[in-house]
């Protein structure tokens, strides 16, 4: 069985994932004669009636359908995929945010003696004053 | 060795490392004879069985070629 298929409403990209989950099941065989324009060749690979050609067919043009549908969403989300995915894989490197945090967080390093009692501190003057 | 085939691997959809891939995986099946031309990567085979294979291998051949394109991408 050979259709063709216009590039302008299913992509090639759909086409050909289309094309590989029927591998299993049929010979398939691509051209493009014309621009714009991708024929395919559907050969069951079982010998079986004619009507069962047309099943696999339509099959495949629902298979078709739902591909495009999936690339059209994939190409809509790419941008918001890219930035949940930038900024996933940003803030899993240590040494960016999590260690300047952990820097500024660590109250035992107490580099300004905020945490000396005021005894300590100022006891010595305190008994020579007395 | 069986009559030779020719299949035409069109540019715009199977690319050259593709094709490559399929030859290497076949060539024990069949002797190949891999050209570039224009638009089409042009494949020449006789089957090393001969018989009735070349028409089933021929189909085999097209189908890894188009799985191939897609792990080439």
């Amino acid at each position: 069985m050979v259709f063709n298929l216009l590039t302008k409403i299913y992509h090639l990209e759909s086409i050909l994932n289309t094309c590989y989950k029927f591998l299993d099941r049929a010979y398939i065989y691509l051209d493009a004669k014309k621009k714009n324009e991708i024929i395919v060749r559907l050969k069951l690979k079982k010998k079986s009636s004619k009507k069962a050609l047309l099943n696999l067919q339509n099959e495949f043009m629902n298979e078709l359908l739902y591909n495009a549908l999936r690339y059209h969403i994939s190409n809509n989300n790419r941008k918001i995929r890219e930035y949940i995915i930038g900024r996933a894989v940003y803030s899993a490197v240590p040494g960016l945010d999590t260690l300047s945090a952990e820097k500024v967080l660590n109250f035992e390093e107490d580099p300004l003696g905020i945490a000396v009692p005021w005894e300590e501190k100022h006891g010595k003057n305190k008994k020579n004053s007395v | 060795m069986g009559k030779t085939k020719k299949i035409q691997f069109n540019k715009d959809i199977y690319s050259s490392s593709a094709i490559k891939n399929t030859i290497a995986a076949f060539e024990s099946f069949a002797k190949f004879e891999f050209r570039d031309e224009k638009k089409y990567y042009i494949v020449r085979f006789s089957s090393l069985s001969g018989g009735d294979g070349a028409r089933t291998l021929l189909d085999e051949i097209c189908n890894y070629a188009l799985a191939a394109r897609k792990k080439c991408q």
